[in-house]
Protein backbone atom coordinates (compact mmCIF):
# COMPACT_ATOMS: atom_id res chain seq x y z
CA UNK A 1 0.00 0.00 0.00
CA UNK A 2 2.79 2.44 1.30
CA UNK A 3 5.10 1.65 -1.85
CA UNK A 4 1.88 2.05 -4.16
CA UNK A 5 1.69 5.44 -2.98
CA UNK A 6 5.34 6.24 -3.28
CA UNK A 7 4.91 5.21 -6.70
CA UNK A 8 1.98 7.79 -6.94
CA UNK A 9 4.47 10.35 -5.46
CA UNK A 10 6.90 9.59 -7.88
CA UNK A 11 4.53 9.84 -10.81
CA UNK A 12 3.32 13.26 -10.04
CA UNK A 13 6.94 14.53 -9.40
CA UNK A 14 7.79 13.37 -13.12
CA UNK A 15 4.53 15.06 -13.87
CA UNK A 16 5.62 18.18 -11.91
CA UNK A 17 9.44 18.33 -13.68
CA UNK A 18 7.84 17.24 -16.84
CA UNK A 19 5.69 20.36 -16.56
CA UNK A 20 8.16 23.06 -15.87
CA UNK A 21 10.76 22.16 -18.02
CA UNK A 22 7.83 22.27 -21.31
CA UNK A 23 6.85 25.36 -19.61
CA UNK A 24 10.53 27.07 -19.50
CA UNK A 25 11.08 25.18 -23.07
CA UNK A 26 7.78 27.13 -24.05
CA UNK A 27 9.06 30.40 -22.50
CA UNK A 28 12.60 30.33 -24.07
CA UNK A 29 11.27 29.78 -27.60
CA UNK A 30 9.04 32.83 -27.64
CA UNK A 31 11.47 35.20 -26.42
CA UNK A 32 13.33 36.04 -29.57
CA UNK A 33 10.17 35.97 -31.68
CA UNK A 34 8.91 38.60 -29.36
CA UNK A 35 12.02 41.01 -29.93
CA UNK A 36 11.95 40.20 -33.76
CA UNK A 37 9.02 43.16 -34.65
CA UNK A 38 8.26 42.14 -37.80
CA UNK A 39 7.31 38.41 -37.24
CA UNK A 40 5.09 39.50 -34.28
CA UNK A 41 3.75 42.22 -36.29
CA UNK A 42 0.53 41.38 -38.30
CA UNK A 43 0.50 41.66 -42.03
CA UNK A 44 -2.14 44.23 -42.12
CA UNK A 45 -0.21 46.51 -39.51
CA UNK A 46 2.79 45.87 -41.40
CA UNK A 47 1.28 47.07 -44.98
CA UNK A 48 -0.35 49.83 -43.31
CA UNK A 49 2.73 51.28 -41.94
CA UNK A 50 4.66 50.82 -45.28
CA UNK A 51 2.42 52.59 -47.23
CA UNK A 52 1.92 55.61 -44.52
CA UNK A 53 6.01 55.87 -43.89
CA UNK A 54 5.65 56.10 -48.33
CA UNK A 55 2.78 58.70 -48.26
CA UNK A 56 4.58 60.73 -45.11
CA UNK A 57 7.43 61.67 -47.77
CA UNK A 58 4.96 62.66 -50.49
CA UNK A 59 6.63 59.58 -52.19
CA UNK A 60 3.77 57.47 -52.52
CA UNK A 61 1.29 60.27 -53.97
CA UNK A 62 3.73 61.51 -56.58
CA UNK A 63 4.37 57.78 -57.63
CA UNK A 64 0.45 56.94 -58.17
CA UNK A 65 -0.26 60.64 -60.26
CA UNK A 66 2.99 59.69 -62.20
CA UNK A 67 1.84 56.45 -62.96
CA UNK A 68 5.22 55.16 -62.45
CA UNK A 69 4.31 51.35 -61.44
CA UNK A 70 7.41 49.84 -62.09
CA UNK A 71 8.75 52.38 -59.34
CA UNK A 72 6.20 51.67 -57.05
CA UNK A 73 6.65 48.49 -57.42
CA UNK A 74 10.16 48.67 -56.29
CA UNK A 75 9.75 50.70 -53.15
CA UNK A 76 7.08 48.06 -52.11
CA UNK A 77 9.81 45.36 -52.69
CA UNK A 78 12.34 47.68 -50.57
CA UNK A 79 10.19 48.85 -47.72
CA UNK A 80 8.53 44.91 -47.09
CA UNK A 81 10.28 42.14 -45.21
CA UNK A 82 11.60 39.53 -48.12
CA UNK A 83 9.28 36.79 -46.67
CA UNK A 84 6.30 38.56 -47.44
CA UNK A 85 4.33 38.75 -50.72
CA UNK A 86 2.17 41.36 -52.55
CA UNK A 87 -0.75 42.18 -54.87
CA UNK A 88 -1.24 46.13 -55.07
CA UNK A 89 -4.34 47.75 -56.88
CA UNK A 90 -4.60 51.33 -57.24
CA UNK A 91 -8.31 52.83 -57.34
CA UNK A 92 -9.56 56.49 -58.58
CA UNK A 93 -11.86 57.99 -56.43
CA UNK A 94 -15.15 56.22 -58.11
CA UNK A 95 -13.50 53.16 -57.84
CA UNK A 96 -12.18 52.52 -61.35
CA UNK A 97 -8.66 50.25 -61.09
CA UNK A 98 -6.05 52.72 -62.61
CA UNK A 99 -2.74 50.40 -62.66
CA UNK A 100 -2.52 48.93 -66.37
CA UNK A 101 0.27 46.09 -65.04
CA UNK A 102 0.37 44.22 -62.31
CA UNK A 103 2.06 45.51 -59.43
CA UNK A 104 3.28 42.54 -57.70
CA UNK A 105 6.66 41.01 -56.19
CA UNK A 106 5.45 37.36 -57.75
CA UNK A 107 1.30 36.75 -56.56
CA UNK A 108 0.84 35.65 -52.87
CA UNK A 109 2.33 32.95 -51.36
CA UNK A 110 2.42 31.95 -47.82
CA UNK A 111 0.08 30.89 -44.80
CA UNK A 112 -1.30 34.22 -44.09
CA UNK A 113 -3.47 36.58 -46.49
CA UNK A 114 -4.29 40.40 -45.37
CA UNK A 115 -6.26 43.03 -46.89
CA UNK A 116 -4.92 46.58 -46.46
CA UNK A 117 -6.92 49.94 -47.90
CA UNK A 118 -5.26 53.55 -47.95
CA UNK A 119 -7.16 56.71 -48.79
CA UNK A 120 -4.73 58.06 -50.93
CA UNK A 121 -4.71 62.08 -51.45
CA UNK A 122 -2.32 63.69 -53.90
CA UNK A 123 -0.68 67.28 -53.47
CA UNK A 124 -0.99 67.74 -56.90
CA UNK A 125 -3.34 70.31 -59.12
CA UNK A 126 -6.79 69.57 -58.89
CA UNK A 127 -6.19 67.19 -55.47
CA UNK A 128 -6.69 63.70 -57.19
CA UNK A 129 -8.02 61.04 -54.61
CA UNK A 130 -7.46 57.23 -54.87
CA UNK A 131 -8.15 54.21 -52.71
CA UNK A 132 -4.84 51.79 -52.70
CA UNK A 133 -5.63 47.71 -52.07
CA UNK A 134 -2.66 46.12 -51.10
CA UNK A 135 -2.93 42.65 -50.33
CA UNK A 136 -0.59 40.96 -48.57
CA UNK A 137 0.90 36.75 -48.08
CA UNK A 138 3.25 35.96 -45.57
CA UNK B 1 2.44 7.25 10.29
CA UNK B 2 4.55 6.83 7.21
CA UNK B 3 1.29 6.93 5.72
CA UNK B 4 -0.15 9.91 6.54
CA UNK B 5 2.93 11.71 5.07
CA UNK B 6 3.08 10.04 1.93
CA UNK B 7 -0.55 11.19 1.43
CA UNK B 8 0.45 14.70 2.71
CA UNK B 9 3.09 14.41 0.64
CA UNK B 10 0.46 13.07 -2.53
CA UNK B 11 -1.93 16.36 -1.43
CA UNK B 12 0.85 18.57 -1.56
CA UNK B 13 2.28 17.61 -5.16
CA UNK B 14 -1.21 17.73 -6.61
CA UNK B 15 -2.28 21.35 -5.20
CA UNK B 16 1.08 22.49 -6.79
CA UNK B 17 0.49 21.09 -10.21
CA UNK B 18 -2.90 22.44 -10.18
CA UNK B 19 -2.04 25.74 -9.32
CA UNK B 20 1.00 25.29 -11.68
CA UNK B 21 -1.70 24.16 -14.65
CA UNK B 22 -4.19 27.57 -13.72
CA UNK B 23 -0.94 29.85 -13.59
CA UNK B 24 0.22 28.63 -16.63
CA UNK B 25 -3.46 28.74 -18.41
CA UNK B 26 -3.55 32.69 -17.22
CA UNK B 27 -0.38 33.93 -18.52
CA UNK B 28 -1.16 32.07 -21.79
CA UNK B 29 -4.53 33.91 -22.12
CA UNK B 30 -3.06 37.11 -20.94
CA UNK B 31 -0.35 36.80 -23.06
CA UNK B 32 -2.61 36.18 -26.34
CA UNK B 33 -5.27 39.09 -25.50
CA UNK B 34 -2.27 41.50 -24.88
CA UNK B 35 -0.76 40.76 -28.74
CA UNK B 36 -4.53 40.76 -29.85
CA UNK B 37 -5.11 44.27 -28.57
CA UNK B 38 -2.12 45.51 -29.17
CA UNK B 39 -2.19 44.48 -32.78
CA UNK B 40 -5.63 46.06 -33.13
CA UNK B 41 -5.04 49.24 -31.45
CA UNK B 42 -1.70 49.66 -33.48
CA UNK B 43 -3.81 49.31 -36.89
CA UNK B 44 -6.57 51.91 -35.67
CA UNK B 45 -4.06 54.31 -34.69
CA UNK B 46 -2.07 53.68 -37.87
CA UNK B 47 -5.05 54.19 -39.77
CA UNK B 48 -6.33 57.56 -37.90
CA UNK B 49 -2.58 59.03 -38.83
CA UNK B 50 -3.94 58.29 -42.48
CA UNK B 51 -6.71 60.40 -42.53
CA UNK B 52 -4.67 62.83 -40.58
CA UNK B 53 -1.47 62.66 -43.21
CA UNK B 54 -4.60 62.57 -46.05
CA UNK B 55 -6.32 65.48 -45.12
CA UNK B 56 -2.47 67.49 -44.86
CA UNK B 57 -2.62 66.42 -48.41
CA UNK B 58 -5.85 67.86 -49.48
CA UNK B 59 -5.30 71.09 -47.53
CA UNK B 60 -1.74 71.50 -49.27
CA UNK B 61 -2.93 70.50 -52.52
CA UNK B 62 -5.87 72.86 -52.35
CA UNK B 63 -2.94 75.49 -51.56
CA UNK B 64 -0.77 74.88 -54.10
CA UNK B 65 -3.76 75.54 -56.99
CA UNK B 66 -5.37 78.66 -54.89
CA UNK B 67 -1.99 80.46 -54.78
CA UNK B 68 -1.21 79.82 -58.45
CA UNK B 69 -4.84 81.83 -59.34
CA UNK B 70 -7.30 79.04 -58.62
CA UNK B 71 -10.66 79.94 -56.68
CA UNK B 72 -10.54 80.20 -52.95
CA UNK B 73 -13.79 78.05 -53.01
CA UNK B 74 -11.35 75.19 -54.08
CA UNK B 75 -10.33 74.28 -50.85
CA UNK B 76 -14.03 74.02 -49.04
CA UNK B 77 -14.65 71.70 -52.34
CA UNK B 78 -11.41 69.68 -51.70
CA UNK B 79 -12.68 68.89 -48.26
CA UNK B 80 -15.71 68.07 -49.01
CA UNK B 81 -14.53 64.86 -51.78
CA UNK B 82 -12.31 64.01 -49.19
CA UNK B 83 -14.67 63.69 -46.02
CA UNK B 84 -17.18 61.95 -48.81
CA UNK B 85 -14.00 59.80 -49.73
CA UNK B 86 -12.85 58.99 -46.14
CA UNK B 87 -16.77 57.90 -44.93
CA UNK B 88 -17.66 55.63 -47.71
CA UNK B 89 -14.56 53.52 -45.82
CA UNK B 90 -15.67 51.30 -43.31
CA UNK B 91 -12.76 49.16 -42.00
CA UNK B 92 -13.23 49.99 -38.53
CA UNK B 93 -16.98 50.91 -38.90
CA UNK B 94 -18.58 53.62 -39.26
CA UNK B 95 -15.73 56.31 -40.11
CA UNK B 96 -17.31 60.39 -40.33
CA UNK B 97 -14.71 62.93 -40.74
CA UNK B 98 -15.47 66.51 -40.75
CA UNK B 99 -13.74 69.70 -42.13
CA UNK B 100 -14.34 73.33 -41.23
CA UNK B 101 -11.95 75.85 -42.91
CA UNK B 102 -10.41 78.38 -40.71
CA UNK B 103 -12.82 81.63 -40.91
CA UNK B 104 -11.04 84.12 -38.36
CA UNK B 105 -9.30 87.04 -39.47
CA UNK B 106 -7.06 86.98 -40.98
CA UNK B 107 -8.14 84.24 -42.76
CA UNK B 108 -11.41 83.74 -45.11
CA UNK B 109 -13.14 80.36 -46.25
CA UNK B 110 -9.52 78.70 -44.95
CA UNK B 111 -7.66 80.81 -47.41
CA UNK B 112 -4.97 83.81 -46.21
CA UNK B 113 -3.20 85.32 -49.36
CA UNK B 114 -1.17 88.48 -48.16
CA UNK B 115 1.80 88.80 -50.76
CA UNK B 116 2.39 92.77 -49.25
CA UNK B 117 5.20 95.56 -50.43
CA UNK B 118 6.61 95.45 -47.47
CA UNK B 119 9.15 92.55 -47.86
CA UNK B 120 6.68 90.09 -46.64
CA UNK B 121 4.42 87.75 -48.29
CA UNK B 122 2.06 84.95 -46.64
CA UNK B 123 0.59 82.15 -48.81
CA UNK B 124 -1.81 80.38 -46.27
CA UNK B 125 -4.53 77.57 -45.70
CA UNK B 126 -5.94 76.71 -42.64
CA UNK B 127 -8.59 73.78 -41.40
CA UNK B 128 -10.17 72.57 -38.57
CA UNK B 129 -10.95 68.17 -38.78
CA UNK B 130 -12.79 66.37 -36.35
CA UNK B 131 -12.81 62.15 -37.59
CA UNK B 132 -15.50 59.96 -35.32
CA UNK B 133 -15.04 56.12 -36.05
CA UNK B 134 -17.37 53.71 -34.18
CA UNK B 135 -18.21 50.13 -34.45
CA UNK B 136 -16.53 46.75 -34.83
CA UNK B 137 -14.86 47.43 -31.30
CA UNK B 138 -13.30 50.92 -32.28
CA UNK B 139 -14.30 54.06 -30.57
CA UNK B 140 -11.97 57.17 -31.76
CA UNK B 141 -12.98 60.90 -31.30
CA UNK B 142 -10.16 62.43 -33.23
CA UNK B 143 -9.52 66.73 -33.78
CA UNK B 144 -6.96 68.12 -35.13
CA UNK B 145 -5.64 71.28 -37.48
CA UNK B 146 -4.00 71.57 -40.65
CA UNK B 147 -2.38 75.34 -41.56
CA UNK B 148 -0.06 74.74 -44.30
CA UNK B 149 1.71 78.46 -44.10
CA UNK B 150 4.49 79.42 -46.56
CA UNK B 151 6.16 82.86 -45.79
CA UNK B 152 8.44 84.85 -47.92
CA UNK B 153 10.89 87.18 -46.36
CA UNK B 154 12.85 89.95 -48.69
CA UNK B 155 15.53 92.64 -47.37
CA UNK B 156 18.73 93.98 -48.25
CA UNK B 157 19.98 97.43 -49.31
CA UNK B 158 21.71 99.14 -52.46
CA UNK B 159 25.40 101.27 -52.25
CA UNK B 160 25.46 104.10 -55.04
CA UNK B 161 28.02 104.42 -57.17
CA UNK B 162 28.80 107.02 -60.17
CA UNK B 163 25.37 108.55 -61.26
CA UNK B 164 22.44 106.16 -61.37
CA UNK B 165 24.69 103.74 -60.73
CA UNK B 166 23.53 101.35 -57.67
CA UNK B 167 25.32 97.69 -56.42
CA UNK B 168 21.91 96.01 -54.86
CA UNK B 169 21.76 93.41 -52.50
CA UNK B 170 18.90 91.14 -51.53
CA UNK B 171 18.30 88.36 -49.12
CA UNK B 172 15.42 86.29 -49.22
CA UNK B 173 13.81 83.50 -46.71
CA UNK B 174 11.86 81.14 -47.17
CA UNK B 175 9.82 79.16 -44.42
CA UNK B 176 7.26 76.46 -44.47
CA UNK B 177 5.01 76.67 -41.23
CA UNK B 178 7.46 79.18 -39.58
CA UNK B 179 10.69 76.94 -40.29
CA UNK B 180 13.02 77.19 -42.78
CA UNK B 181 13.08 75.83 -46.17
CA UNK B 182 14.42 75.52 -49.70
CA UNK B 183 12.74 77.09 -52.68
CA UNK B 184 11.68 75.24 -55.63
CA UNK B 185 11.66 78.03 -57.70
CA UNK B 186 12.97 81.53 -57.54
CA UNK B 187 12.52 84.57 -59.88
CA UNK B 188 13.76 88.13 -58.77
CA UNK B 189 12.92 91.10 -60.37
CA UNK B 190 13.70 95.33 -59.87
CA UNK B 191 11.83 98.25 -60.62
CA UNK B 192 13.52 100.48 -63.27
CA UNK B 193 11.81 102.89 -65.27
CA UNK B 194 8.19 101.83 -64.72
CA UNK B 195 9.27 98.19 -65.86
CA UNK B 196 10.18 95.37 -64.25
CA UNK B 197 13.55 93.70 -65.09
CA UNK B 198 15.15 90.42 -64.56
CA UNK B 199 18.20 91.13 -63.24
CA UNK B 200 19.65 87.59 -64.21
CA UNK B 201 20.17 89.38 -67.59
CA UNK B 202 23.10 91.08 -66.27
CA UNK B 203 26.63 90.10 -65.88
CA UNK B 204 26.80 91.31 -62.51
CA UNK B 205 24.42 88.83 -60.97
CA UNK B 206 24.91 86.77 -58.69
CA UNK B 207 23.13 84.12 -56.56
CA UNK B 208 23.83 82.45 -53.09
CA UNK B 209 22.45 79.43 -51.84
CA UNK B 210 23.28 78.78 -48.11
CA UNK B 211 21.42 75.47 -47.82
CA UNK B 212 19.02 77.21 -44.91
CA UNK B 213 16.19 78.34 -46.76
CA UNK B 214 18.29 81.89 -47.21
CA UNK B 215 19.53 82.82 -50.39
CA UNK B 216 21.19 86.41 -51.37
CA UNK B 217 21.21 88.12 -54.35
CA UNK B 218 23.49 90.89 -55.79
CA UNK B 219 23.59 93.00 -59.04
CA UNK B 220 24.50 96.23 -60.44
CA UNK B 221 22.32 98.62 -62.64
CA UNK B 222 21.82 102.06 -62.82
CA UNK B 223 18.14 102.67 -61.02
CA UNK B 224 17.00 105.95 -60.54
CA UNK B 225 15.62 107.12 -57.85
CA UNK B 226 16.69 106.90 -54.12
CA UNK B 227 15.01 103.56 -53.38
CA UNK B 228 15.29 100.56 -55.01
CA UNK B 229 12.13 98.31 -55.55
CA UNK B 230 12.31 94.39 -55.90
CA UNK B 231 10.32 91.21 -55.94
CA UNK B 232 10.47 88.22 -55.77
CA UNK B 233 7.87 85.38 -56.55
CA UNK B 234 8.68 81.99 -55.16
CA UNK B 235 7.46 78.46 -56.01
CA UNK B 236 8.07 76.10 -52.71
CA UNK B 237 8.94 73.00 -53.50
CA UNK B 238 5.25 71.74 -52.64
CA UNK B 239 4.84 73.75 -55.59
CA UNK B 240 3.08 76.83 -52.92
CA UNK B 241 3.50 80.24 -54.76
CA UNK B 242 4.00 83.97 -52.93
CA UNK B 243 5.70 86.83 -53.77
CA UNK B 244 6.87 89.69 -51.81
CA UNK B 245 7.84 92.97 -52.93
CA UNK B 246 10.34 95.58 -51.08
CA UNK B 247 11.65 98.65 -51.34
CA UNK B 248 15.94 99.19 -50.71
CA UNK B 249 17.27 102.05 -49.26
CA UNK B 250 20.70 103.08 -49.36
CA UNK B 251 22.43 101.02 -46.59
Amino acid sequence: MIRSRRGAVHTLEAFLAAVIIFTTLLYSTSIPRERDGDEERPLEALGMEVLLRLDGNGTLGRLVEERSWDRLERCLRAALPAGVSFNLTVLDEQGAPVNDRLISNGGLIGRTVASVEYLLAVEADGCPLYRLRLQLGG
Amino acid sequence: MRSRRVRGQVLVLAALTISLAILSTQAYIYRRSRTEASADWSALSDYVLSIEQGSRHVVVASLINISQGGAASNLGGNLDRWENFVSGDYQFGRCDLNATPASQPPYSGGVWLDWRTDGRGVSSAFADFTLNISGRGAEVDWSFTQNITTTAVISGSYTRGLGNIKQVTVLLNLLNEGAPTLAGRVTLAYLSGGTWRDPAELGSYSRQDFGNGTYRYSFTDAIPGNQVQVRVQVYDRRGIYVQAEASLSEG
